[in-house]
């Protein structure tokens, strides 16, 4: 089917039907008109795998078992003829095909809409219920049994009946519940109701795939901000593409005079979403509070502006976040419409606009939430690896556009920091809310200058053991060699995968191979060599203390520094920093002679080298409206460090390290995000959060404590579950489940 | 001052050690003032420990024969029962036979109004309640947790709830078993008719016996909503996954599609059994999907270092083997209850059953201040205290008395919930006397043991606790001499006084919290 033919061009789309909101809208009149949708998919391309049964695709598996009822419901074919000729099986709530085509088109849909912001393909978490990551916990040989990574997010569309829907990070899989609704009036049986029908749930679920795949640590939570992001983050998706659904927006704009700042068309809005399952999450919450702000301003009173600080709980949080993000894009499409309104002699508000007025306006929101939505997924990628707050998410949303696009004529950026402001969101660190205070400073290198020749090219070096491209022809990339035997050097089992020579990932003829395998090929080996170069220390140890400064990691083994640093900053590291412990007797040659100097007494006592991970290092290109690119390495780089509730447990072990066997009470996480310019190989931005911070440890500790969530998670993880699958533990694999059961 | 009738000379309140539960036994001592005669009254305030707390059974019988030791075998003149956990009432239980021993166990009990059989609103509560319960049962049966105390304690005390509510299990007509209707039967029973009250907020009443306390009921709330709001929707929703009944069996097998999508079960797909009448697209169909996701999957045995010996195609090979699928992934599959449906429910109905927690303040004599018992009111108990109205009687017009004023002659607290995190609200320890002293029934260790969340007491709470008690934090898990000690640190005049109020004994610690002097004769 999907092999290149010789005569017939091949297919460039693949258009499948969905529903634009769910089935209840298709019973209302109101939006029944408009319910029908279609997703226009680009037909999988020549180096991606074909469409197979499910429907599975490179990214994507939909399996759909049934556990309650005990059935698999027969898979569909989205290459059978009847389908193709007819764009998808028709949007119907009685047969479970359809229900796979419609969570797979939107599924996709989200996938390809962080693609085109990313610069790069999504890749998914290794769920922590992995046997590798298990058996990389219990140091199991075994470990290397099994790739490292999941190369397909399942999705189960009936997986459970109760109303609920979420994505697993344990099992790699989005869970799609359905259930009966409770009877309307005497004699209704209650209806059934399926949240993998509803357009805003597929895309809030796969969203919150996406994210962890980006960003592992991000489903923790270790700040008030943290889990509430990622619901926030989920839904500013859906929201931003729902105003890309051309057919339905035209009918909001024309409902409403080509006002988005409407009364009326944020009700109904803050209505359909979640709608079948009634579950309030900030989004609905969020245009509630809009919707409330905006009735009072049409009855000409000035509303009480609600704020974060209104936010009593964590997850009332995550509201805020959404209504700033959507009061820029209404910003942003006010100032990109005003000249459409002025031309054709028309006001926003007025009740007969032409209907191709509404057609332009409908343009003009659809490309607005475009870049809103581009300009929140790339921020992302300018997060710290770690415990990331909202006000980081805005420095890193202006960052990154800036980075982008420096010019910002239609001053978008103002429009993100201005309504940040408006609702309180603290961005800590900066002079005012001014797009250019609001930038992650950019590396200090001037104390390098000294000694390197060119400070600008401190990490042509790392760059040597990367490969920026996709290697075509399937040839075996070679790896840095380690200077000695580093004991944290711990990749074993690795090579195979990164060689594709023991996997599934084995670059096939030309005909047949998968560029996403490779690409992923490409990213482990881009993560050992950049590890190996991070861990190999300078042969001076100044030099090596400047890096650690630079990039706010600890290399260096861990304790009292025998000299005085040449930066103030590098005190004490603390020995609660999880750190491979080396035994000086059985110094091995090759070994650096810094490690020894650089910590006192350093000759007969252990020393701990921290250890470090390099969570992702990913190659991006992406696209500026100026045709403007960006070629950059992004890599996140984390440490952790033991966490105690009580300080003198803190203190001891930060001098002393752990005792045998001891285990923290909570975790507590730093590193640094490091984008290199690939264009010219310059350090761009190294956004530190250090794991010596102890203001911050204090921070964690205090929330943990006092917040339920926060607490069974970190308990979990100790617990390690206790071998009983339904351990209260379980909300450290499945936090979603707890958020998004919350009715 | 008063020249008949009681008048009352110490309060003392004994809590009971070593366990994590609350047992707290309040003794009235005083005496007639026209002829000088003693007089006692004995309240006991809950009697539990944690399910599963290795030797509970004996330390509850040896809490139990040291009551009736202290009340000289006589009645206990009330016992308040707050809420229905485990850790509250299975001394009721444990030590049933002492109590049924008695001539009688007490004269009377106090319930919150959640208990009430002739209250709708309550009646409301026991039946999403109860819903819930059955369907977490139910869930727990089928996916074969051991629930019960004996079988293994570890397995058990992870599920938090559990430990809490009592064993988990269904009868023969399917209805969960509740220990704590039991229980409450016995309490009536002891009593006898007429005995049995049932108390709701704003109430203000004296407690039974020679020396009267005048008590005001501060919760649970009678906010319905507020109550059964989590509840009811979970109890709705796990309702129709539960196995409650036969028919329930049926309703959960049934689906919502008509029957001919109904397409193969997992066991078809598992063991395939070709047969005539399929046709070759579900044949291929289904053939697919086994190959994908039941196929057995073989390690390779080959571990030679040279590419070539890996070359091999066999299926069963690892180095020919899909390795996203097949048995490395299988446990992405479904499982057949998501164990995130069960501990969601768990912990919901566990906290929404601390919230039906009877909260009372009890005044001391002469305005001195008042006792504070919060049993394990969490948040939402504790802001309705707030908008509560007192009344004498439910038709008399509201006491010009408001809770902030109650709250700030709180002398003594009992800690809500073991001390842990959300059971104290910093609004209202904040408000209390600067006078206070603090009783947490806990321990520490063992609750560590249960799981590393539980932190009881959490360190935040106890900090503004030792801030606002100058650290006169009375443990059940650490000797009297301990904690004086940390006082004396402080203030040694402070210490002295207090040191001088406390009773301490291998069962129990005790302290007065009143005590009238001398020259206050009437």
């Amino acid at each position: 089917m999907n092999k290149p033919r010789q005569t017939i061009p091949q297919p460039t789309r693949r258009r499948l039907r969905v529903f634009a909101f769910d089935p209840a809208a298709s019973v209302q009149l109101e939006t029944a008109v408009i319910n029908d949708a279609v997703v226009d998919l680009s037909w999988e391309a020549a180096w991606e795998g074909a469409i197979e049964l499910g429907p599975t695709n490179d990214y994507l598996e939909v399996i759909d078992f049934d556990p309650t009822s005990g059935h698999f419901y027969a898979p569909i074919d989205l290459n059978d003829p009847w389908i193709l000729g007819q764009d998808g099986l028709a949007p119907a709530e009685a047969n479970p095909q359809f229900h796979q085509q419609m969570v797979f088109a939107v599924a996709m849909r989200t996938i390809r809409n962080f693609e085109r912001a990313l610069g790069r393909p999504v890749f998914w978490a290794m769920p922590e219920d992995d046997p590798r990551v298990l058996a990389r916990r219990n140091h199991d040989k075994k470990a290397k049994d099994y790739p490292p990574f999941i190369k397909r997010l399942r999705i189960y569309p009936h997986a459970l009946r109760q109303a609920n829907a979420y994505y697993s990070p344990a099992k790699g899989a989005l869970l799609f519940g359905y259930f009966k609704a409770k009877p309307r009036f005497a004699d209704d049986e209650g209806e059934w109701v399926f949240t993998c029908l509803s357009q805003d749930i597929i895309a809030h679920e796969t969203a919150h795939a996406i994210l962890h795949g980006l960003r592992r640590r991000s489903v923790e939570a270790t700040n008030a901000d943290s889990l509430a992001f990622h619901e926030a983050f989920a839904d500013i998706i859906a929201l931003m593409q729902h105003f890309t659904m051309d057919n339905v927006v035209r009918h909001e704009l024309s409902r409403n005079g080509g006002k988005l700042r409407s009364a009326n068309l944020l009700t109904g809005l803050a209505s359909q979403f979640g709608q079948a399952t009634g579950r309030s999450g900030p989004l609905r919450q969020a245009l509630g509070i809009l919707s409330d702000e905006q009735t009072e301003r049409e009855r000409k009173r000035e509303p009480v502006t609600r704020t974060l600080k209104d936010a009593r709980e964590p997850h009332d949080r995550g509201q805020y976040l959404v209504i700033a993000v959507f009061d820029a894009f209404v910003t942003i499409y006010e100032r990109r419409t005003r000249d459409l309104f002025a031309m054709t002699g028309t006001r926003p508000g007025d009740d007969r606009l032409s209907e191709q007025l509404i057609a332009r306006l409908a343009d003009e929101a659809a490309k607005v939430a475009h870049s809103v939505l581009n300009m929140c997924v790339r921020g992302l990628d300018y997060l710290p690896p770690a415990d990331a707050t909202f006000g980081d998410f805005l420095r890193a949303v202006i960052t990154a556009d800036f980075d982008l696009v420096p010019e910002d004529p239609l001053k978008y950026r103002v429009a993100f920091a201005e309504s940040f402001r408006k609702r309180e969101i603290p961005a800590p660190g900066c002079m005012s809310y001014a797009p250019d205070s609001l930038c992650w400073e950019p590396p200090d290198l001037s104390a390098f200058d000294s000694i390197a020749a060119d400070s600008e090219l401190l990490f042509a070096d790392a760059l040597k053991g990367l490969t920026l491209y996709a290697r075509v022809n399937g040839s075996s990339p070679e790896r840095v060699k380690s200077k000695g035997v580093d004991p944290r050097y711990d990749t074993q089992g690795l090579d195979d995968y990164i060689t594709g020579r023991n996997s599934e990932y084995v670059s096939g003829d030309v005909a047949n191979r998968n560029l996403r395998e490779e690409a992923m090929r490409v990213v482990m080996r881009n993560q050992v060599n950049l590890h190996t170069w991070l861990i190999n220390p300078d042969d001076s140890l100044a030099v090596e203390r400047l890096w650690e400064a630079l990039l706010g990691l600890r290399t260096l083994p861990l304790g009292k520094p025998k000299s005085a640093p040449p930066t103030g900053r590098n005190h004490a590291s603390p020995k609660s920093i999880s750190a491979t412990v080396l035994n000086p007797a059985k110094w091995q040659r090759g070994w650096p002679e810094v490690w020894r100097e650089a910590v006192e007494p350093g000759d007969d006592e252990a020393l701990l080298l921290p250890r470090l991970e390099v969570h992702s290092a990913r190659i991006s290109r992406r696209a500026g409206p100026d045709g403007n690119e960006l070629f950059q390495l992004i890599a996140q780089v984390t440490q952790r460090r033991m966490g105690f509730f009580d300080p003198a447990d803190q203190k001891r072990v930060d001098r002393d390290g752990p005792m045998p066997r001891e285990k923290p009470d909570f975790w507590f996480r730093g590193g640094a995000t490091i984008l290199v310019d690939l264009r010219d190989g310059r350090l761009q931005r190294v956004i530190r959060q250090r794991i010596d911070n102890d203001t911050r440890l204090e921070r964690q500790r205090k929330f943990v404590l006092g917040d339920d969530v926060a607490l069974a998670m970190a308990a979990g993880r100790n617990d390690g579950g206790g071998g009983n699958p339904l351990a209260v533990s379980t909300l450290e694999t499945e936090p979603f489940a707890f958020l998004h059961g919350d009715g | 001052m008063r020249e008949t009738g009681p008048l009352v000379d110490t309060i003392t309140v004994r809590m009971y050690r070593k366990l994590l539960g609350d047992c707290f036994l309040i003794t009235v001592t005083g005496r007639n003032v026209e002829d000088q005669s003693p007089s006692k009254s004995h309240i006991m305030i809950d009697c539990g420990v944690l399910q599963g707390t290795p030797g509970g059974g004996e330390l509850m019988r040896a809490v139990v024969r040291d009551v009736y030791e202290h009340t000289e075998g006589k009645p206990l003149d009330l016992i308040v029962v707050t809420h229905e956990h485990h850790d509250h009432i299975s001394g009721f239980g444990l030590a049933r036979d002492i109590f049924a021993a008695q001539p009688k166990a007490a004269e009377r009990v106090w319930f919150a109004w959640t208990e009430d059989p002739a209250d709708a609103d309550a009646q409301e509560y026991q039946r999403v309640y109860g819903h819930a319960l059955t369907a977490l049962a139910a869930l727990a049966e089928e996916a074969k947790v051991q629930t019960q105390a004996a079988a293994d304690p570890a397995a058990e005390s992870l599920l938090g709830l559990a430990g809490f509510s009592g064993p988990l299990a269904l009868d023969g007509n399917r209805k969960p078993l509740r220990g704590s209707r039991k229980i409450y039967q016995d309490l009536r029973d002891w009593v006898g008719s007429g005995a049995t009250q049932y108390l709701s907020p704003g109430q203000v009443l004296t407690t039974p016996g020679a020396l009267g306390l005048t008590t005001y009921v501060l919760g649970p709330p009678r906010d319905k909503e507020q109550l059964t709001n989590s509840l009811g929707k979970a109890g709705d929703t796990y309702f129709a996954t539960a196995k409650t009944s036969s028919a329930g069996v049926a309703a959960r097998q049934d689906m919502p599609f008509s029957p001919r999508h109904a397409w193969r079960t997992a066991e078809q797909i598992r063991n395939p059994v070709p047969s005539a009448s399929e046709s070759a697209g579900d044949r291929q169909r289904s053939d697919w999907l086994h190959d994908r996701y039941f196929r057995p999957y073989a390690r390779c045995t080959e571990d030679g270092d040279d590419p070539a010996d890996h070359k091999s195609k066999d299926d069963n090979h690892k180095c020919a083997g899909d390795f996203s699928l097949h048995e490395p992934q299988a446990y992405r599959m479904l499982d057949k209850i998501e164990r995130s449906q069960f501990s969601n429910l768990a912990l919901r109905m566990d906290s929404n059953t601390n919230n039906t927690s009877l909260v009372l303040a009890f005044d001391l004599p002469d305005d001195a201040g008042t006792m504070l018992f919060a049993a394990d009111a969490q948040v939402g108990n504790w802001e309705s205290w707030f908008s509560v109205e007192f009344r004498s009687t439910p038709d008399a017009p509201a006491l010009k008395l408001k809770t902030e004023e109650l709250l700030a002659r709180t002398r003594f607290y009992k800690v809500g919930h073991h001390g842990s995190h959300n059971a104290t609200l910093t609004r209202g320890l904040e408000a209390m006397s600067d006078d206070l002293v603090a009783m947490i029934p806990t321990d520490a260790e063992f609750a560590k043991k249960q799981s590393s969340a539980w932190q009881m007491p959490n360190p935040r709470v106890d900090e503004a606790l030792q801030r606002k008690t100058r650290h006169r934090v009375l443990r059940g898990d650490i000797p009297a001499a301990q904690t004086i000690a940390v006082v004396e640190a402080a203030d040694p005049d402070l210490a002295r006084a207090f040191e001088a109020r406390i009773g301490d004994h291998d069962l129990w610690v005790e302290y007065c919290v009143y005590r009238r002097e001398p020259g206050e004769t009437a």
